[in-house]
């Protein structure tokens, strides 16, 4: 847990250093901002990483048939990202562009959960007696 | 965690342009201190873009994402 305190403090140091600089330099701290989105973006990403490949070898050692295990993953990582973008836009005073960005990730999301869907569809049809 | 000192970085460079912009402002030389701005603001988008890119990378290979992105 030492490395959780490590981030946090980082986070707060980078807090004072953009509510410092926003004064002099507003696109700067912007982009200080980005800056410090990135680190925790990747400083999360390596635990995710690892998370990722423990479900992966349960799911290829016991052989249980979590069907779209690669769906899922490819759903949580575009919501990550969508939702990583339309907060910055949100900081930067850019509501409306954040809002679009949020709508294109909805459809993406849509789109690649779409075999899943037709499946359920399926499943359902096969209930019904012809 | 060794890149953090990049923050500081780009904090020290927004600070040193906003002193520059002041102090040719008031030299009355206003069009150098725009262009000293833009100048300070591309040296630090340089610096982003590079983590942006390190970012969308580990992002395309944790989440395998290969085809959409």
């Amino acid at each position: 847990m030492g490395s959780i305190l490590q981030l946090f403090v980082i986070i707060m140091v980078a807090a004072m250093l953009v509510i410092i600089v926003r004064e002099q330099n507003e696109s700067i701290s912007f982009l200080l901002v980005l800056l410090l989105g990135i680190f925790v973006f990747l400083f999360v990403l390596n635990q995710v990483e690892q998370l990722f490949n423990l479900f992966q070898s349960i799911v290829s050692k016991f052989d249980v048939s979590l069907l779209h295990l690669d769906t899922m993953i490819k759903v949580i990582g575009v919501a990550y990202l969508t939702e990583f973008i339309s907060q910055l836009l949100k900081d930067a005073q850019l509501n409306s562009v954040a809002v679009k960005v949020e709508i294109v990730g909805k459809l993406f999301i849509l789109l690649l959960a779409l075999p899943i869907f037709i499946s359920v569809l399926e499943t359902l049809m096969s209930f019904i007696p012809q | 965690m060794q890149d953090i000192y990049i923050l500081f970085q780009v904090a020290g460079v927004g600070i040193i342009v906003a002193i520059i912009h002041t102090v040719l402002k008031q030299m009355g030389k206003e069009d150098i201190a725009h262009w000293a701005t833009l100048i300070g603001f591309i040296i630090v988008l340089v610096i982003v873009i590079d983590y942006l890119s390190r970012l969308f990378n580990q992002i395309k290979s944790v989440f395998i994402l290969q085809m959409i992105l």
